[in-house]
């Protein structure tokens, strides 16, 4: 309707106003607005959704709530699990039992004592039907978690039980090696129960809303910020050093960086990304970049015989795409190409090797193979391939389709294969990926937490996520039994067979893992952006230089 | 006079009927639904929150529930912000969506349309002197060059170079706050007014009765304060009640490029989450401003202008 002639204005927008800043090159010491302030300005590139920790499901959402809501456990700045609420906790020989120990003391903002039952009702509202969280799923494990999440059991019979004032078992279906980090995840962060039931469904109002934090909702304008105030009865409000932390949601890239320019941002959420060189070389100890848990990879449509019945053709397309080049000439912000169904970074890197044979061969000899399969898959020039590349309105999709499609006309011959651009808005183009109507899809997924299961979950033949479609049984079972197993070692072995399994049939073509890039202004120390890979940050860690 | 108003509001109550039936039907016929997302919700998630915005219902039974809900005040829930009602965040407690638009066009207009006329009426009146063809050339140039270029560029000179100003943000909506996008808006703004302006004198004053007020002798002042002023003004006015509801709804690229908290950041937020009650509280608002000001105009029109009346 009005938004053409809107949205062409943002870009052209986008355009200009980075030629405009490109051409000014200052480095100066910025912040100079917030200097000598405990307070400390934050872009958060959008506001958030919600600040239900049990309704989110958006890394935008996230931010703010790792800040307002602890859950048992917590996490530091390279992504590994610690203690939070629970200041320790035991595990069953059989992995299935977990009995948290709470702290002393515990209070929420109001000054209320947290207790296990106000722990019981955080995960029960995480089980309910009735609330319907987005990631409801995260119960389903928990005993009696998927009868309650359909309806056939009340809330109370839920394996979240409080022992005493201070302790609580959570007992699980099958064990789970990444439960842990699901504790420490927002959607199971604790929430005051007199709270809550006190105010309904409107008490995630900031006005009235308690939090059990290292900070609080001060004040809430929408599309214009976020201010959080230090939580005095947080347990160790004695070393979160910046009382106040204004959240920002700017959506122009450029906007972001001018205000940065100017002081009136500490850290910013999103750069433009045409701008990553300048940057770097105008700004070199405050910018810092990160790999990210995150992969970007195409979706063959298993739905569709021409992909399904030809292996050969889905591997040819995979081989023939120069990822290299697409990195480093296409994109070029430092991304890691990819030759696997995860990330180098997930675990720590127990799944790096995990990689095509054909990843390090040379150039030619990768073509030649890609070539030689696409012949044998049945096409040339006098049978050419037709095949469409659905993806979401972005310049930077538009970008890799665009390469992708020349990398294949120049490796299988232009009148061997054709390829059309699908470009369409994004929800059309969920809508389109989610009913498997497509041909070839742009695709991304950042994982929610540092284990393997982020990624192999999302080939499963249940999964919803899985747009591929693709299904095989032999997979399914490999990952259930990796789940199940209690030896870590049998554990790996099981999902590197498993992905193995996966990955030699070709139904995505990863491409490369993300970076996020970000500029810190020189007088906020404590924030580490290179280790943490989920990108997963709390206000409590700044500290003012 | 009274009259006339309440005849041309209820008139324009099938109007606006007719807008909103249009706009409830095309967007809920977009393909994509507001719950769509990168994660797909599980079915029994989805299911639930279809029941809650009850996009479950026949889309007939959704509409007169609407209306319902519209007669009785209110524009539903957001289906993008979780929760929250529309009202309120069209209309916060707090600094933010309509006030901060409405501040901003206000500021905008108080200081345009004076400017705008008095240089449209000077340039009329000294028609091709260096300052009439500066009129014409600023207009002609402030029309190519749009918003989106002087945003950023005021912002670069200003904010980022010589450290001024602030580079965006609302602020307490304080005088250093507000001055950019004001004056992205008045450069927007006042060469149209003055353009239209000085075509309307030139016009006026080459029209037989004002050669016949010469004729009869009236001094210069008398004839343009008394008789020309009304009839230049109608055509300056009748820009001026579309072109205060157009910032009202529309200094999107405005309000991006400084990172208001207005209106149009809302609206284009809506458009592209599918945000249903968003998308029509804000074409409602929009209607209903553009026929409000039509009816000011029309009215103004009358006290300017007795012919209109008969």
């Amino acid at each position: 309707m009005l938004n053409i002639k809107k949205l062409t204005a943002l870009l052209l927008i986008t355009g200009i106003s980075s030629g405009l800043s490109a051409c000014s090159k200052e480095a100066k010491d910025s912040s100079s607005a917030n200097k000598g302030k405990s307070l400390i300005t934050v872009d958060n590139g959008e506001d958030a959704p919600t600040i239900d920790p049990v309704m989110t499901q958006d890394s935008t959402s996230a931010r703010v709530l790792y800040d307002l809501f602890e859950g048992l456990v917590s996490f530091d700045q390279s992504n590994h699990t610690i203690p939070g609420l629970a200041e320790k906790w035991d595990i069953s020989t059989d992995g299935k039992v977990y009995t948290f120990h709470l702290r002393d003391g515990l209070k929420f903002s109001d000054g209320s004592p947290i207790t296990a039952d106000d722990v019981v009702f955080s995960w029960q509202r995480l089980a309910d039907p009735k609330i319907a969280s987005p990631y409801i799923n995260l119960a389903a494990n928990i005993v009696n978690g998927n009868a309650i999440k359909n309806g056939k059991l009340p809330l109370s019979q839920l394996g979240v039980k409080a022992l005493d004032a201070k302790t609580v078992q959570i007992t699980l279906v099958s064990p789970d090696a990444k439960f842990l980090q699901i504790c420490s995840m927002p959607n199971t962060a604790i929430v005051s129960k007199a709270n809550v039931t006190k105010y309904g469904q409107t008490w995630a109002d900031p006005k009235t809303m308690v939090t059990s934090g290292a900070y609080t909702v001060g004040e809430w304008v929408i599309k214009g910020h976020m201010l959080l105030n230090k939580n005095p009865n947080y347990y160790d409000a004695k070393n979160v050093s910046i009382n106040q932390v204004n959240i920002l949601p700017i959506v122009d890239y450029n906007a972001s960086f001018n205000r940065y320019k100017t002081g009136e941002i500490d850290i910013t959420y999103s750069l433009p990304i045409d701008q990553y060189k300048t940057i770097r070389q105008d700004y070199p100890t405050q910018e810092h970049t990160a790999k990210m848990e995150a992969l970007y990879y195409y979706d063959l449509n298993m739905t569709l015989p021409k992909f399904r019945d030809n292996l050969k053709l889905r591997q040819a397309l995979s081989m023939a795409v120069d990822r290299e080049t697409l990195v480093k000439d296409v994109l070029g912000q430092d991304q890691v190409p990819s030759y696997s169904y995860v990330t180098t970074t997930i675990e720590n890197g127990k799944f790096a090797n995990n990689r095509y044979l054909w990843a390090s061969w040379s150039s030619d000899n990768r073509i030649n193979e890609a070539k030689k399969l696409f012949k044998e898959a049945g096409y040339g020039p006098s049978h050419p391939l037709e095949i469409s590349i659905s993806y979401n309105t972005m310049d930077s999709h538009k970008k890799i389709a665009m390469a992708i499609a020349s990398m294949w006309q120049q490796v299988f011959g232009a009148d061997s294969i054709k390829t059309t651009a699908a470009n369409q808005e994004w929800k059309s183009f969920i809508q389109a990926r989610n009913t498997a109507n497509y041909d070839v899809a742009r695709d991304g997924w950042t994982a929610d937490y540092d284990s393997v299961d982020a990624y192999t979950d999302l080939f499963l033949c249940k999964n919803p996520l899985n747009k591929s479609k693709y299904c095989n049984p032999a997979y399914d079972q490999l990952i259930q039994q990796a789940q199940d197993t209690q030896d870590p070692e049998q554990r790996i072995k099981l999902i590197q067979q498993a992905l193995q399994t996966a990955q030699s049939a070709y139904a995505i073509i990863p491409l490369y893992q993300y970076t996020y890039y970000r500029l810190v202004a020189p007088r906020v120390g404590g924030y580490n952006m290179e280790s943490n890979h989920l990108d997963h940050v709390m206000s409590k860690w700044y500290k003012l230089k | 006079m009274l009259k006339f108003a309440i005849k041309r509001i209820l008139v324009s109550i099938p109007t606006l009927l007719a807008i909103i039936t249009l706009v409830f039907f095309l967007v809920h016929i977009t393909p994509g639904n507001p719950f769509d997302g990168e994660r797909a919700l599980s079915p029994e998630a989805l299911k639930s929150l279809m029941a809650q915005y009850r996009l479950d219902l026949p889309l007939w039974q959704q509409y007169l529930l609407y209306l319902n809900d519209l007669i009785h005040g209110s524009f539903g829930i957001s289906m993008k912000y979780l929760g929250q009602p529309i009202n309120h965040l069209l209309f916060p407690d707090n600094m933010g969506g309509f006030w901060v638009t409405l501040r901003l066009s206000i500021y905008t207009m108080a200081i345009a349309v004076p400017f705008g006329i008095i240089c449209g009426a000077y340039a009329g009146l000294h028609k091709n002197s260096w300052f009439d063809k500066l009129v014409v050339s600023s207009n002609i140039f402030f029309t190519a060059v749009p918003t989106m270029v002087t945003g950023p560029l005021c912002v670069l000179v200003f904010a980022v170079t010589l450290r001024l100003l602030p580079a965006g943000g609302w602020g307490d909506g304080d005088i250093a706050h507000l001055f950019l996008p004001v004056l992205v808006l008045i450069l927007a703004y006042t060469p149209t007014i003055a353009f239209v302006t000085r075509g309307s004198i030139i016009d006026v004053l080459n029209s037989n009765y004002i050669r016949t007020a010469r004729a009869k002798g009236l001094p210069t002042k008398k004839i343009l304060f008394k008789h020309a002023i009304r009839p230049t003004l109608l055509p300056v006015i009748s820009l001026l009640g579309p072109m205060f509801a157009g910032i009202l709804v529309g200094a999107v690229v405005t309000e991006q490029i400084f990172t208001l908290p207005g209106l149009g950041v809302l609206t284009t937020n809506a458009a592209t989450n599918r945000d249903y009650n968003m998308i029509m509280a804000i074409t409602i608002l929009g209607s209903i401003l553009t026929i409000v000001f039509n009816i000011i105009v029309d009215l103004l029109y009358m006290v300017l202008d007795p012919k209109i009346k008969q």
